[in-house]
């Protein structure tokens, strides 16, 4: 008996989510022969740590070596981004302070768009690459939706920026006094009368311990309780203010650890130190990380080793992730994470070069795709593992975004214009359809592909005929953008 | 030999016949040539209505029976009691009402078509959205790791087989938690819009790249499993017209910025092409009102105004094939019974439901515990029927599937008599 597709779907349902998805992941990857980089590792560890790799990423990464490009990578300052900075200047709500930021004419929408675009064209074109994506994963990490909360969002998205890279305590500690965490997760209505327990449940399921950390309903209450009078007042600097008057100064205990009566800010200051050192914490947040930059079900032997390493360098994160992506686990993950579609967004941009000013247009296109930057509610973040973006419609999004940004069908004129101009420039003089591919195919994936992709793509740019078809004018104005398209939409680059 | 639809789709693509263009397509095709294989299941089409964010039921179902109890809490929000002019509560036996903002829902009610549940919902006493829906679409208060949906569920355990990519559909970019399970749920946002856009004259041969690399004759993961969904829909709604569509009894759905009206209207468009639909999902979010929320004018009774005119038109559009139609709602918690220092409401616990189609029993059902000071759950409505109890319900005896242990494991149903087996 056959097994049709259906009964494939509910074989597959049964299995865990890694196991379908993992399975066959990449069509061939072990086929993949990528003869512009050093070796499969480097274009692999391209793939994770940036957001698409361009030919200039593969050079570098060969120059260097996979260890001494990852130490650049994690050492961001030894790295030059003046064109970066040259292009941000055309953001400066970026640089404002709470107070500037507030008085902005329509400041949710100013700021909104600010913070997309910042993040977007940061992703892009920084050579600051890891950083980036680190930036992205704290961003996920301590989601919070810009909906009424861009003008904080912007001090945050600083702060989250300087210690991206650096150690978590940081991170953690800014996040606990930091206007947009206190008013999203309602701490700031937190006191000894009306103790609200929102953020001290967050900050214990999502920001360290995770869920099975082995916290109590007791300890968030105590936690809660701890949190009381942390709150925002426009009167100081950094808006954070801690309200003596509204503080619970009764003795609490949170986790087996005994807080005295007759404190203040202590409480507060000395639960965020407990959970920056607790087992937990570093179990969880390595396999975070884990599940980020290698699998959707990362080996155990992973996390354990990198938690290991996290608590001996007491919660710095560039050991932790020079751990991970030089480990033997690292190395046989190729192909193993799905693009998430923010993702796929900056890597087609970073593919073709196209160049997008217009906010609207980048605006609709990531919500074609479903993932606009700060556009996340919860306060879990968007999802990482591929199941939960597994959707049809999904698809079908990248697909058609994949399409109309390379065949110029958007309305933005300019875009088009530029867009084109690279893609003939990548492929430069091919003579045969073969040739027109292998360059394509080596701009918009970093090497080689597979035959079967290979046939597949030069039977759509010869009208069904063979590799040895000759490249004309007319077949380029005909072929060349829907190619690049294909590429993009193809399974093969879903696939990292 | 038999020809099924998939030996179908595969001659179709061997002569290169299955095409983007309308031309390559007849729209009498797909109907005719896979109406063996997109029988739907033998019980009702299931429509789910999820109101995110917590809607107020003490202002849509308005217990204003209860009194000084009610009118005391809620001294600048509560909805007045009928007779009291306009803006009054639309009476419905005695004790509840409706917002009138849900006048639409009192014909329904009038004519039998409308069962409310009050003061239900899941009992976990979590007030956090994020936990509180998740919990309620997997079906299963207070575990979080349960990873399948209470309908992906059912779709699993269900006897009968039903090939049609629109099996299940959540109406939306993501696939919604309740679906999650057994099957490869389809989401869609746009009948209009689903449909491989690009350059027109590339456009057939890029499809056939697309299935050639995506391998979707034998899909080998999950995500080429997607795109052979994606193919079939396509080719399935293009042979809807889409743009077409007319409403039956001149009805017009709401054009809300939520995109509500328009997601019924799909659905409804879907369920009368015989496509195979058996359970459609749909999202009605904004309802989290900690302040400025209106009485019968304003933010809350605006929202509510679409899920009146939205459900009353659905119900009036598909007219007779509501008699195998069941629909539900339901939100994840209700709010706080006293209202707060801003004209607004917090996050609550116990709430209502609205069951709607040709099988139900009409009238409200509840064991209502009245909001009286000492009766209430930590200030908030108790829940005195599980909300599983009143799926349990539409599953067993209008849908048509016994195994309520798969559904809702862990769980002793009870039958409440809410709903007339099939």
């Amino acid at each position: 008996m056959q097994t049709s597709r259906r009964d494939f779907l509910r074989l597959m349902g049964l299995t865990s989510a890694a196991v379908a998805i993992g399975g066959q992941s990449l069509l061939a990857w072990e086929q993949f022969d990528a003869p512009l980089v050093a070796s499969n590792l480097a274009l692999h560890l391209l793939n994770r740590i940036t957001y698409g790799v361009r030919p200039q990423d593969s050079e570098r990464a060969a120059a260097l070596g996979i260890e001494a490009y990852l130490d650049e990578q994690l050492n961001p300052e030894r790295i030059d981004d003046s064109a970066m900075d040259a292009r941000l200047l055309e953001l400066p709500i970026l640089n404002m302070d709470r107070y500037a930021a507030s008085l902005l004419p329509e400041r949710e929408y100013r700021t909104y768009k600010a913070l997309m675009a910042g993040m977007v064209w940061r992703a892009v074109y920084s050579e600051r690459q890891l950083l980036e994506r680190m930036a992205e994963f704290w961003t996920d990490h301590f989601n919070i939706p810009s909906d009424e909360l861009g003008v904080e969002l912007v001090t945050f998205q600083r702060q989250i920026r300087q210690h991206a890279l650096g150690n978590f305590r940081d991170l953690l500690f800014a996040s606990a006094q930091s206007p947009a965490v206190l008013y999203y997760l309602d701490n700031y209505l937190n006191n000894a009368e009306h103790p609200n327990e929102n953020y001290a449940r967050e900050l214990m399921e999502l920001h360290t311990l995770g869920v099975d950390g082995g916290y109590t309903e007791r300890d968030v209450k105590e936690v809660a309780r701890a949190f009381t009078g942390w709150t925002v007042h426009d009167g100081t600097d950094t808006g954070f203010y801690f309200d003596p008057s509204t503080h619970d100064t009764g003795k609490k205990n949170v986790l087996g650890h005994p807080l005295p009566a007759d404190r203040g800010i202590e409480d507060g200051l000395h639960v965020l130190s407990i959970l920056t050192n607790h087992p937990a914490t570093a179990r969880y947040l390595c396999y975070k990380l884990c599940v980020r930059f290698v699998s959707d079900d990362p080996p155990s032997s992973l996390v354990d080793s990198a938690a290991a390493i996290w608590t001996a360098n007491r919660g710095a994160i560039k050991p932790v992730l020079r751990h991970i992506l030089l480990s033997a686990e690292f190395q046989t993950s190729a192909g193993q994470k799905l693009r998430r579609p923010l993702d796929f967004f900056i890597g087609v941009l970073r593919a073709t070069g196209t160049e997008i000013h217009d906010f609207y247009t980048m605006e609709n296109l990531l919500l074609e795709l479903a993932q606009p930057p700060f556009g996340w509610h919860p306060p879990d973040g968007y999802p990482d593992k591929a199941g939960a973006w597994m959707s049809s419609a999904g698809l079908l999004a990248r697909w058609n975004v994949a399409m109309m940004l390379t065949h110029g069908a958007y309305s933005d004129l300019e875009l088009q214009k530029t867009m084109t101009a690279h893609l003939h420039e990548y492929v430069g003089s091919a003579a045969t359809v073969g040739e027109l591919v292998d360059r394509a195919a080596a701009r918009v994936f970093g090497g080689r592909i597979p035959d079967a992709a290979r046939a597949a793509f030069i039977a759509f740019a010869a009208d069904g005929g063979e590799s040895v078809t000759p490249v004309t004018p007319l077949l380029l104005s005909r072929k060349l953008g829907t190619l690049y398209g294909l590429m993009l939409a193809s399974p093969l680059y879903q696939w990292r | 030999m038999i020809q099924t639809r998939r030996n179908f789709l595969q001659q179709m693509t061997a002569s290169g016949a299955v095409g983007v263009s309308r031309a390559l397509f007849p729209a009498w095709m797909p109907r005719l040539a896979f109406r063996p294989a997109l029988q739907p299941g033998p019980g009702d089409v299931l429509v789910t209505i999820f109101l995110r964010g917590g809607i107020d039921g003490l202002s849509a179902v308005v217990p204003y029976g209860d009194g000084a109890h009610y009118y005391d809490a809620r001294p600048t929000l509560a909805v007045p009691e009928p007779g009291a002019g306009t803006g009054a509560t639309l009476d419905l036996d005695g004790y509840f009402g409706l917002h009138p903002s849900l006048a639409p829902l009192k014909d329904i009610y009038d004519e039998g078509g409308l069962t409310i549940v009050h003061a239900t919902g899941s009992i976990d006493p979590s007030r956090s959205h994020f936990d509180a829906m998740q919990f309620m679409e997997y079906g299963t208060p207070g575990n979080k790791t349960t990873g399948t949906g209470w309908i992906g569920r059912h779709l699993q355990s269900a006897a009968w087989q039903n090939d049609s990519p629109f099996r299940a559909v959540g109406m939306g970019a993501m696939v919604p938690n309740s679906l999650r399970g057994g099957i490869a749920p389809l989401s869609l946002r746009s009948i209009a819009d689903f449909h491989l856009r690009g350059r027109e004259s590339e456009l057939i041969r890029a499809r056939q790249a697309l299935a050639q690399l995506y391998t979707v004759e034998a899909p080998a993961d999950a995500l080429s499993a997607q795109a052979g969904l994606v193919f079939e829909t396509v080719d399935l709604l293009q042979s809807l017209s889409a743009a077409d569509y007319q409403p039956a009894n001149g009805v017009t759905y709401p054009t809300d910025e939520y995109g509500f009206g328009m997601g019924l209207r799909q659905i409804a468009q879907l369920i009368k092409a015989d496509v195979g639909l058996e359970v459609a999902c749909l999202d009605l979010g904004g309802w989290d009102t900690h302040e400025n929320q209106g009485t019968t004018g304003g933010y809350f009774s605006n929202l509510l105004g679409v899920l009146g005119s939205g459900l009353g038109a659905f119900y009036t559009d598909l007219d007779d094939r509501m008699g195998s139609v069941s629909v539900v709602t339901m939100s994840e918690f209700g709010r706080r019974v006293t209202e707060n220092a801003s004209q607004g409401t917090d996050h609550g616990h116990g709430n209502f439901m609205l069951l709607l189609g040709g099988g139900v029993k009409g009238g409200v059902y509840s064991r209502w515990p009245t909001l009286a000071p000492d009766a209430l759950n930590d200030g908030d409505l108790p829940i005195t029927t599980d909300y599983r109890d009143v799926l349990a319900e539409v599953v067993s005896k209008r849908l048509l599937n016994p195994a309520l242990d798969k559904v809702f494991p862990n769980f002793q149903t009870t039958d409440l008599g809410l709903v007339l087996p099939r």
